[in-house]
């Protein structure tokens, strides 16, 4: 399957004071349906950086970066919001739910704005509510909700719609253990279902469920870890 | 790796057949088959080390012959005295004596007291080419693992009990493995601190799956 998102030779400088930062340099990068994709290195590496490029939230410097077969190097504010709105879920550690709607309505809100009417809006919520497993709790407002629960609104509104790729920059950070488990969990599931799923993650113990895990350092990737595709036997385990 | 699997097989044999024969008076064959079940299959057992464990139970009073059935097959129960062991053992927490050597620290700790200059590895190298693989194992681990939970059909079923023993084994699997993850990348900063690794940078146009001999390049600072 071609990829939802292919980075070519992209490179992205920071001013910090008088000299300029490296963030990312030539970076060739891809994502692919159906795929979870973990971006670990340390805070510095690029990571959150390429995480941005990809969703249009930075730009390129230098080179290609394609999303859903439309280039966001050349396109227009208006377009790049076209692009986002029509491909691009954007995962935030801080939830940016609004406190004053329901959870059915922050998952609507986007589609709203995109000039969806409103019972159609609210319809597509309810799935994607219900997709991440919150079908029984549309009308709670996020104080209702557990820090969990929030970040699985959160989910559902990247998810809302006809949205194939959901980007996802430390979603588990503000999280207990298990519920981030859970996130991780429900990420995986949207990638099994055919969505493309990149997560920027600190801590590389949580990149167990990608598929890739790409390490970053100093704005470059160092290494690529491949998930395997055999099962071991039971005895290899302990051989 | 090795090492682990047979200690950890001479080890509990003893006490595991004791808490096997606490349901009830089995035979050999039979004790092999539940101790690998109830282990989800991961300390293998062959049946001479069943009836020589049975063997030795028997002379120190812990289990007695209860019966032959036709086909000649002596079945063990436990005595008084082996039950008494057994509800000691099971209730008695383990004490861990500091980890025998192993191999991963071994060689992170013996990089770190080496100097490349006069021909010694950088711990970079090691570190960075340890972690690919845990985190490989790791990826492994929670593939099988999930893929056991989706088809995993409940208790009941009498395959049920071995996956459950499965998802245990593979759980701890995960958490060592995530363990030594964590400590791979804290023992990469403490030696940076330590002005023990280099911080070199990369070299410029790397791209995907590069050499696994990279330096450790990590420069504080920049953007994320």
């Amino acid at each position: 399957m071609s990829a939802l998102i292919t980075l070519k030779g992209v490179s992205k400088s920071f001013p910090n004071g008088e000299a300029m930062i490296d963030a990312l340099r030539n970076v060739d990068f891809e994502l692919h349906p159906g795929e979870l994709v973990a971006l670990t290195g340390r805070s510095g590496s690029g990571k959150s950086t390429l995480l941005n490029v990809c969703g249009g939230i930075d730009r390129a410097d230098v080179g290609a970066v394609d999303v859903a077969g439309r280039s966001l190097v050349s396109a227009t504010p208006t377009e790049l919001a076209e692009i986002r709105r029509d491909h691009l879920g954007i995962v935030f550690q801080q939830l940016n739910l609004i406190p004053s709607l329901t959870a059915a309505e922050n998952v609507a809100l986007p589609l709203e704005l995109g000039g969806e009417r409103v019972r159609s809006a609210r319809s597509k919520a309810d799935e994607a509510l219900a997709s991440v497993g919150l079908g029984d709790r549309p009308d709670h407002f996020p104080d209702q909700l557990s820090g969990g629960e929030r970040q699985r609104v959160a989910i559902a509104r990247a998810i809302v719609g006809t949205k194939r790729i959901i980007l996802a920059d430390e979603p588990t950070g503000a999280l207990d253990e298990r519920s981030g488990d859970q996130i991780l969990e429900l990420l995986r599931a949207q990638a099994d279902a055919g969505l493309a799923v990149l997560i920027v993650t600190h801590d590389r113990a949580l990149a167990g469920l990608a598929d890739r895990v790409v390490d970053l350092r100093d704005g470059a990737i160092s290494s690529v870890v491949e998930r395997p595709g055999v099962d071991l036997e039971l005895t290899e385990l302990w051989s | 790796m090795h090492t682990e699997y047979a200690y950890s097989v001479s080890m509990g044999i003893r006490e595991g057949l004791l808490v096997l024969l606490g349901d009830g008076p089995k035979y050999g064959y039979q004790l092999k088959v539940d101790f690998e079940s109830a282990t989800g299959e991961a300390w293998p057992l062959n049946v001479g080390q069943v009836y020589t464990t049975l063997q030795r139970l028997e002379r120190d009073g812990l289990v007695a012959e209860a019966e032959t059935d036709d086909e000649g097959r002596v079945s063990y129960a436990l005595t008084d005295g082996g039950r008494t062991e057994f509800i000691d053992w099971m209730t008695t927490a383990e004490k861990r004596a500091v980890p025998a050597r192993d191999e991963v620290a071994m060689k992170v700790l013996l990089a770190a007291s080496s100097d490349p200059a006069a021909g010694g590895i950088d711990p970079s190298i090691v570190i960075d080419e340890q972690r690919r693989a845990t985190m490989a194992n790791l990826q492994e681990y929670t593939r099988l693992r999930s893929k056991t939970e989706k088809s995993s059909v409940g208790v009941d079923d009498p395959s049920g009990a071995d996956e459950l023993a499965w998802l245990l084994q593979l759980d701890r699997l995960i958490h060592l493995r995530q363990a030594e993850l964590r400590w791979l990348d804290d023992a990469e900063e403490r030696l940076q601190t330590a002005g023990v690794a280099p911080r070199k940078r990369p070299a410029a146009n790397r791209s995907k799956n590069t050499s696994s001999t990279t330096p450790d390049p990590t420069r504080e600072g920049t953007q994320s």
